[in-house]
């Protein structure tokens, strides 16, 4: 191993480590900022953006702060391969963007800047992550639409904000989770976005997610190896 | 010419392997062009990247303008909480979800231990659309005959004294309270039920007899109901109503007075907890939602929507129409007492699963007219529809309903006690 080659490592684990501490004492902040627009949100209003279910949003931020933090405190493992940190930094910098519409005020003083930090720290090669990306692009797009459920549940009824949370929740799981069988991978895509549909349809949105999932998840599923062993692909790529 | 299978993209790095599949597959010579496949699926990647990036913006919309929750936050909490609260702050729960003008809700209420002095607010008037405050007065009026039915229901016994201070003074009422039986009635019952229904109304009529049973004056001196159920005559006061609205937004002033108090974004109606909002149009659930969804309404648009309403909606669909008259409209009495009449029949009309909307703009019109100098083109034709001798205080249409009527925000009660 080189000198150089061996300050590098040195270094990101340095920066993991960081990363990890920043994204953990973000998270607590976050976890600090749900509990209070939760308890006192209707009372100072100007601190928490006098949100109309401060209840709920108080309590979206907590889970999507310790999600942060848990995905923070993984980066202290060495052996974490480049496509999990960028999911993770994924998972970081996501919910320190979404927590700007749940507690206000109350997110940029202190849980914003550490999240954001941890998250640029944990991706630690950018060029390993963009392919890592690159190569998982339509999982990161079932992704980013299980996120916008669950934006769309943040600001819904008691009902609607339980289903759209669960239901964009299980499409982000669905997305990443090693699957075996394709009827189980869509099914799982479906129960997740299909009951938010129904039943917030007349927002446009949650049609567009369920069709945009389904969409995304066919091809998906069609890399899943069948039960006789083999994927079903069924071109020839050129003369072996 | 023999060919081997192999699979042109890769299954997802962390599925099983699969069966019988015994080890890495054997290096295989790729052409280094992109098939046809890959760009196919390059493009679909790219053109679903846009459709994503579209529907995450279109979610941010839907979240930030409370499309999935109509009706819901704490400007609405008064709707669920007004049976809650005891004694006379109970009776002031009550009366802050009475009808009024625009939403302006133009009411302070002053307790003590015996009494609650209800008080005009100055600040909280619609400026030219209703340039005698005609409008606000009857929704003071609205606000006692509520106040009054919770005084009852918590064993109060109201006495209500209008205008204790003159014309001129800021208490429009002074009611005393006794002690009593606590006495609930279906009106009682109807006050968290009752919202403007601006919505379509269904075809079927309403009998003389459905009609006379909304109506109970009683202790309400000088204001009686003119009911208009004759097709040609109802023809005319819809087109009436539909002309009023035109020339008010044709009015400057009286447009940018009218939109002054419309409440287009979801967080100024939790925040300001008054005014007119899209929620309480009467529009259908998706249409609400696309409301929301686009920007805020301009002045010209709404003027536009509100017009188009009144047209093809509202005149077209009302079953009858009510006019609330008296001898002298402008009496500050005269008004009060209408209002505690509106309120009566609207809470009346909720009871039995009946619709109601106020239509002011004649009245609005009539009395913008007054106060310019205006030749009173409004005035004449109105009065023709209407017993010689009556004055027009205020107009309304009922109906069966189609769909349910949204609730519109109020202000808290720490708000309105003084």
């Amino acid at each position: 191993m080189t000198g150089t080659r061996r300050t590098d490592i040195v270094a990101r684990t340095r920066n993991h480590r960081l990363a990890a501490r920043l994204g953990g004492a973000g998270a607590v902040a976050g976890v600090v900022a749900g509990l209070i627009q939760l308890t006192l949100g209707p009372s100072i209003p100007e601190w928490t953006g006098a949100k109309s279910s401060p209840g709920a949003l108080g309590l979206l931020t907590m889970v999507v702060s310790l999600l942060a933090g848990l995905a923070a405190l993984r980066q202290r493992d060495v052996n974490l391969s480049t496509g999990h940190r960028t999911a993770d930094a994924a998972i970081i910098i996501a919910t320190a963007l979404l927590c700007f519409t749940t507690v206000g005020w109350l997110w940029w003083w202190l849980p914003a800047p550490l999240l954001f930090a941890a998250g640029s720290l944990t991706i630690d090669n950018t060029h390993d992550s963009i392919r890592a990306i690159r190569d998982n692009w339509a999982r990161c797009l079932l992704t980013v639409l299980g996120g916008s459920e669950i934006l769309m549940a943040a600001g819904a009824g008691p009902l609607l904000m339980a289903v759209g949370g669960l239901g964009g929740a299980l499409l982000v799981a669905t997305a990443w989770v090693p699957m075996t069988q394709r009827v189980v991978f869509l099914g799982l895509v479906l129960i997740g976005t299909v009951p938010f549909a129904l039943l917030g349809w007349t927002a446009v949105a949650p049609i567009v997610v369920l069709l945009m999932a389904v969409a995304l998840a066919l091809p998906l599923a069609h890399d899943i190896p069948t039960r006789r062993g083999r994927p079903s692909v069924d071109v020839v790529d050129g003369p072996v | 010419m023999s060919t081997t299978v192999e699979p042109t993209r890769q299954p997802h790095p962390r599925s099983t392997p699969a069966p019988g599949s015994s080890g890495p597959a054997a290096p295989v010579t790729r052409d280094p062009r992109p098939s046809r496949r890959h760009v196919l699926r390059a493009f679909g990647l790219g053109g679903a990247t846009v459709v994503v990036a579209g529907t995450g913006a279109l979610s941010y919309r839907v979240f930030d303008s409370g499309a999935l929750s109509p009706g819901g936050g704490h400007a609405y909490d008064p709707w669920q909480q007004w049976r809650e609260p005891l004694g006379l702050v109970g009776a002031v729960a009550c009366a802050i979800l009475a009808a009024n003008p625009h939403n302006t809700q133009p009411w302070t209420f002053h307790v003590t231990d015996t009494a609650i002095d209800v008080l005009a607010d100055p600040t909280r008037t619609i400026g030219t659309v209703d340039p005698l405050l005609r409008e606000q007065h009857i929704g003071l009026g609205c606000a006692i005959e509520n106040l009054s039915l919770g005084c009852l229901a918590r064993g109060l016994r109201p006495t209500v004294t209008l205008l204790p201070d003159g014309v001129e003074g800021r208490r429009v009422a002074h009611v005393a309270l006794a002690p009593t039986f606590p006495a609930t009635s279906g009106l009682y019952d109807a006050i968290g039920r009752r919202h403007t229904d601006r919505g379509p109304y269904a075809g079927q009529p309403l009998t003389a007899t459905e009609l006379a049973a909304l109506v109970n004056s009683t202790g309400l001196d000088g204001v009686s109901v003119h009911w208009v159920t004759e097709p040609s005559r109802k023809a005319s006061l819809g087109q009436l109503l539909v002309d009023a609205a035109t020339a008010l937004t044709h009015d400057e002033q009286q447009s940018r007075d009218s939109y002054a108090w419309f409440t287009g974004t979801h967080d100024d109606v939790q925040r300001k907890r008054d005014g007119l909002t899209l929620d309480a149009q009467g529009l259908s659930p998706l249409m609400l939602s696309l409301g929301k969804l686009l920007p805020p309404y301009s002045r010209a648009a709404g003027d536009t929507f509100w017009v188009d309403q009144t047209l093809t909606v509202q005149t077209r669909t009302a079953a009858a129409y009510g006019v609330i008259t008296a001898a002298h409209a402008g009496d500050r009495f005269t008004q009060l007492a209408a209002g505690r009449l509106l309120q009566r029949i609207h809470l009346t009309a909720t009871d039995r699963g009946l619709a109601l909307q106020p239509m002011n703009q004649i009245t609005e019109r009539i009395d913008r007219e007054r106060t310019t100098g205006a030749s009173s083109t409004f005035g004449q034709h109105f009065a023709a529809l209407l017993p010689i001798g009556s004055q027009p205080v205020l107009t309304f249409r009922v109906g069966h309903p189609t769909q349910d009527a949204r609730p519109s925000p109020r202000r808290a009660l720490a708000d309105v006690l003084r």
